[in-house]
């Protein structure tokens, strides 16, 4: 029942939602005036045509009969005003072109503006495939569907009108008769649409089935060749296929045949206008300008159903797009500017409380006090919620109650970017950006001097293979990124974050994909590095952290032990059970 | 490209009927303004009103049966182009899914992806193009101009020159917006890229604050991609009023020239409107043409990237020799070969640089458990690849159950081997669908290997009735190690090789996997690839790796003795 009206919620065209994308596409109301208007021009001035060739013929009566004079001008008219026409066509596109692609951008730009300041509960909420395609595919469709939309929606209407309007001003009669013959043309217009419609929506989900498959089992490929699975994935994908085939072959068939069918509406419009022309006694001109008149008047009405397809499909992208541009932002910024110079790195959490989601609740009473220079583990299983802490410190979350502070100062007060700018992060997953190797480390400060940045990359134990590329720190990451391998990635993204020598480290399981020889020597600079500076290891290796100050044990996202090393060895509980199963082979 | 017409050809027969029913069609539909043009003379200029009936009756059964044939003709253009694409996809997927490790490696997942859907479906639709108005097009250009030419020749020079000025106008604006359009696509991959990396690195960028730098590398991305699209705008909004003000001079000239030829008795003037309705129809037909040859050039493009995959040729598959002497001869020297499992001779293998592999004598016995280990990139993956013939060793010979495995059907070794890639992988399904993946086990055997595997978590719950989303994205890493470890082991494979698959797993599940392993497949041979000394330190005995050589090889105390990478990546573990 629900599914059924969500379903005709989908249909039914949300028009409220023009006006909003009007609006932040900055569309220019005065050039989509005058896009309207050359609009009108080129309509009527190439219906003129069609009528100015009946007087033309009307001139040309029979054997020695021909009124030359007329002829010439009738001829001359005709001429000039195809060229009106087609001038005005020439402007009208261009200027719909220049509307469409500004509307593109400025709904793009204002998209990225967005992005950043979305929560990442928001992006993290939805999959980044879907939010990619709302940038791209749904915006494309809202520039080709709502503005060509309603443009084509008003020339369509404005040819219909004119065509009648022409034809009542020859003749009443055989207007009339064509006339009668429009709800023929709707109704087929509609038939076909109808049909084709339902088809291309199963066509579409079936396509989306078939890109999943293909999207799992070659990337899958090798797994598959490993257990002989060939066969059976092949088959699986046959099926689809063949399911594919049918619908493809209902859509295709129906959708095309829109033209024929047009073609027939017209000639039976042109066999109507010759008959009743000739019955009642229309000049031979006139029953030429009805011809060249029902060759038009099919067409506005198959381009009409069409334009309310493709508007229906624009208003659904647009209705994403507003979605996106409406979600949930990041809470207000505080306003005390934290210099990273003078900032200590003292943290505390001060009986924190945090959940996801409302019904699970992660961290409770959390309480914790790191000063200058300690350094603190995070240790726990898979999926134990390690990666939260970081969320919280860095505020990509904000704590449901309780306090976080850095030099007393609760870093609900401070503002984001020098909040941030006070830590020093390497991340589990190594993101590069498309642009050099250089760029990317760095990333942090553009404008470091290349020796700072050669002595970052140095210390991140890069420099050396980096100087082995070709192009040195100007080789292009995406360009030939493929050969950079996962753990030479990582080495960059650790020495984006040497550069910046932040007061607080963050460094979560940041050498996993490292051979354990170029780990050491990593961690080796990072005990340099992090010498008088807070830092927060998050760490798989146990042997990796026996010397940290404080060590924290994650279960569920709950904190179940805390202390140093030996402390919790002693204690004989989670901790200890952990670090002795690493040794158990040797018992 | 001729690899994509023997795809074509099993549908010779519906595109000859599309063609034809157009071609008919076609030809239909330009007796009418003949007809009418008649009708009018004799009912008119004649007076017979009789006649009215006669040609009106004609040009009706003319429209019913054009209308008939140009459905038929729809119906075979839509099964030839659908059943070609659907053909065609099931090609490249089932080629595809021959193709073996090094073929994949030189194509990229997304772009085989972008080739099976987006690329066949532009094949397809310009085959549909092509047998709907493949014939209409050039032939209501061809046919008016034919019909004008035999009522009037005079007049029908107005369309001599018209027809030729319109071509050649539009081959100079194809010819110069093809290329920009191949840059506005590249523009819109650019946003795409901007877009991506922002929305998956949104920490970081907040991390180093650089939105306000994001905005503006992506402004200048939406900036590329809005002056491409004007440019190609520009020009292509050129084609239609060039063409239509041709056109229309051209019937201008048509008045002018048939009001002398009919003031000097030549034509009657009824002929007129015959006249204009051809000149209107050769604007048609022109305009189809254009549109069609821009979706031919696009698809071309397509045909070519389609034809890259499907003429890779496997490189690695059935051996030249029948499968009978292979299993007789696999037999005899299996006796030879005693119990080695897997032996290495003298191999040595490269991916086109320098070797990753050289000089590498090992052998495995079954029973046998062998850990591999070394740093990043010192060939440990490699070497096992050759295992299962992911790849062909460049130099020496790799025997598995005393057989080189190039004398095996490459399924049939497959069959022997239990292979658990780095990169764990699950599939849209079940978990049962995960391990048993083709194979037609009970639930008990799929359960035990389950729990060999130490995925505990599995048997909880929904059990193996569990779903999986694609990719098995609503698992942990830990999760699908264990799932996709499962996967190996309930096939009970006579080897056994896990390439680092258990580096999710924290010491005590990775302890009592290996310790359940070992009680469970005694008899088959191990090799455990691992860059932790924890997770190998038991195996019976340890290869050690550097720069593709084994520099080191025997238990994990004679190895702290006598190697020293060994004793040094230990203490880095444990100091």
């Amino acid at each position: 029942m629900r599914a059924r009206q969500s379903e005709k919620a989908k249909n039914r065209i949300n028009l409220a939602l023009i006006p909003q994308i009007i609006r932040v596409a900055k569309i220019s109301k005065g050039l989509l005036f005058l896009s309207f208007m050359l609009a009108l021009v080129e309509v009527l001035s190439a219906l003129a045509g069609p009528y100015l060739v009946g007087i033309a013929i009307n001139q040309i009566a029979g054997k020695g009969m021909v009124d030359f004079g007329r002829l010439y001008k009738a001829a001359g008219m005709v001429a000039a005003a195809y060229f009106i026409s087609a001038v005005a066509s020439y402007f009208s596109a261009y200027i719909n072109n220049v509307l469409t692609q500004n509307t593109v951008k400025n709904i793009r730009d204002r998209m990225s503006g967005k992005l950043h300041r979305l929560s990442l509960k928001y992006l993290d909420a939805h999959p980044h495939g879907d939010t990619i395609s709302r940038f791209i595919n749904d915006v494309k469709l809202i520039g080709d569907g709502v503005l060509l939309g309603f443009y084509q929606l008003f020339s369509g209407i404005v040819t219909i009108l004119g065509i009648i309007g022409f034809m009542i001003y020859i003749n009443l009669y055989v207007a009339l008769a064509v006339i009668f013959l429009t709800p023929l043309s709707i109704f087929v217009a509609a038939f076909i649409t109808k049909r084709t419609q339902k088809h291309f929506k199963e066509q579409q989900r079936l396509v989306g089935e078939l890109n999943g498959i293909c999207q799992e089992y070659i990337s899958g490929q090798k797994v598959v060749i490993a257990f002989n699975y060939q066969e059976d994935t092949v088959e699986k994908f046959r099926k689809v296929n063949g399911q594919l085939w049918g619908v493809s072959m209902k859509a295709g068939f129906y959708s095309s045949l829109s033209n024929p069918s047009a073609r027939f509406v017209n000639n039976l419009v042109y066999l109507a206008a010759g008959i009743f022309g000739i019955l009642l006694n229309l000049s031979v001109g006139s029953i030429g300008s009805f011809l060249m008149y029902s060759n038009k008047y099919s067409r506005p009405f198959n381009d009409i159903s069409n334009v309310l397809t493709q508007l229906q499909a624009a208003l659904a992208s647009a209705e994403r797009v507003m979605d996106f541009l409406s979600g949930e932002e990041e809470s207000p910024d505080g306003d005390v500017v934290l210099d990273k110079e003078k900032v200590e790195g003292n943290i505390l959490f001060d009986s924190v409380f945090f959940s996801y989601t409302e019904d699970t609740e992660l961290i409770r009473d959390f309480n914790l006090l790191a000063l200058k220079g300690k350094k603190v583990a995070i240790v726990g299983r898979t999926g134990s919620g390690k990666t939260t802490l970081v969320n919280l410190l860095m505020r990509f979350y904000d704590v449901d109650s309780g306090k976080i502070s850095i030099d007393g100062v609760n870093i609900r007060s401070a503002t984001r970017n020098s909040l941030r700018s006070c830590f020093g992060m390497v991340l589990q997953d190594t993101w590069l950006f498309e642009g050099t190797i250089r760029d990317n480390i760095a990333y942090g400060m553009p404008d470091a001097p290349e020796k700072d940045i050669i002595r970052a990359a140095r210390l991140a134990h890069c420099h050396d293979f980096v100087m082995s590329l070709e192009k040195g720190y100007d080789t292009r990451i995406g360009e030939q990124g493929g050969s950079l391998s996962e753990g030479q990635k990582q080495l960059i993204s650790i020495a984006r974050a040497m550069l910046l020598d932040a007061p607080v480290l963050i460094l979560d399981e940041a050498t996993s994909n490292i051979d354990t020889r170029t780990e050491r020597l990593i961690s080796k600079a990072f005990e340099l590095l992090t010498q008088g500076k807070t830092s927060f290891v998050i760490a798989h290796r146990l042997s990796t952290i026996k010397n940290v100050d404080i060590i924290l044990v994650l279960e569920n996202g709950n904190i179940i032990e805390q202390g140093s090393h030996e402390e919790l060895l002693q204690r004989g509980g989670a901790y200890a059970r952990l670090y002795y199963s690493q040794f158990a082979a040797e018992a | 490209m001729r690899v994509l017409l023997k795809y074509l050809r099993l549908h010779a027969w519906s595109v000859f009927w599309g063609l034809f029913f157009k071609f008919v069609e076609t030809m239909m539909e330009l007796l009418n303004p003949v007809l009418m043009a008649r009708m009018i003379d004799e009912a008119v200029s004649a007076g017979d009103r009789g006649k009215i009936l006669f040609y009106g009756g004609l040009i009706l059964g003319n429209i019913i049966i054009s209308y008939t044939l140009g459905v038929l003709g729809q119906y075979f253009s839509a099964k030839s182009s659908v059943g070609f694409g659907a053909d065609l996809r099931l090609a490249l997927f089932e080629h595809v899914n021959r193709l073996s490790h090094a073929n994949l490696d030189s194509l990229s997942t997304s772009s085989i992806i972008n080739r099976i859907t987006n690329d066949v479906a532009q094949v397809q639709n310009a085959v549909f193009m092509f047998v709907r108005v493949g014939t209409r097009a050039p032939f209501i250009t061809i046919g008016s101009f034919i019909m004008a030419a035999l009522l009037d020749i005079e007049i029908s020079t107005v369309f001599f020159f018209c027809i030729p000025v319109i071509v050649v106008g539009l081959f100079l604006i194809l010819r110069k917006t093809i290329p920009i359009y191949v840059q506005v696509q590249k523009k819109l991959d650019g946003i795409a890229v901007v877009a991506q990396e922002n929305i998956s690195a949104a920490r970081l960028v907040r991390a180093y604050s650089k939105q306000q730098a994001e905005m503006d590398r992506f402004g200048k991305a939406t900036d590329d991609f809005r002056s491409q699209s004007l440019k190609v705008g520009r020009l292509s909004a050129l084609m239609s009023p060039l063409t239509t003000l041709v056109m229309q001079v051209g019937i201008a000239s048509i008045l002018v020239i048939g009001g002398k030829r009919v003031d000097a008795g030549f034509m009657p003037p009824a002929q007129m409107t015959a006249f204009i309705t051809y000149m209107l129809k050769i604007l048609l037909g022109m305009t189809i043409l254009a549109h069609v040859i821009a979706i031919f050039i696009e698809a071309f493009a397509c045909a070519g990237r389609i034809s890259q995959v499907l003429i890779q040729q496997p490189q690695i598959s059935g051996s030249g020799q029948s499968e009978d002497t292979n299993a007789h001869e696999g037999e005899k020297t299996q006796g030879e070969g005693g119990d080695a499992a897997v032996e290495f001779e003298n191999v040595s293998f490269s991916y086109g640089g320098g070797n990753v592999l050289s000089d590498i004598n090992l052998t495995v016995r079954k029973g046998e458990c062998l850990g591999i280990i070394g740093g990043t990139g010192s060939g440990k993956s490699t070497l096992v690849n050759l295992i299962p013939r992911f790849y062909d060793a460049a130099g020496g010979s790799v025997k598995v159950l005393g057989r080189d495995v190039r004398e095996y059907d490459p399924k049939e070794l497959r069959e022997k081997i239990g292979f658990v890639p780095q990169k764990s992988l699950l599939f849209k399904g079940t978990i049962r669908d995960n391990v048993l993946f083709g194979k037609n086990y009970g639930d008990e055997k799929v359960k035990r290997a389950l729990k060999t595997a130490q995925a505990h978590f599995a048997l909880r719950g929904e059990g193996l009735d569990r779903a999986v989303e694609q990719g098995g994205r609503n698992l942990s890493g830990g999760q699908r190690q264990r799932v996709a470890i499962a996967r190996a082991l309930v096939r009970e494979p006579e080897i056994l090789i896990l390439d680092d698959s258990s580096s999710s797993l924290d010491y005590a599940t990775d302890a009592a996997l290996f310790k359940a392993i070992r009680e469970n497949f005694g008899s088959s041979a191990v090799i455990i690839i691992s860059q932790r000394v924890f997770s190998i330190k038991r195996a019976d005995r340890i290869a050690v790796l550097s720069r593709g050589k084994i520099v080191g090889i025997g238990s994990h105390e004679e190895l702290l003795q006598t190697c020293a990478i060994y004793r040094y990546i230990y203490e880095s573990q444990t100091k």
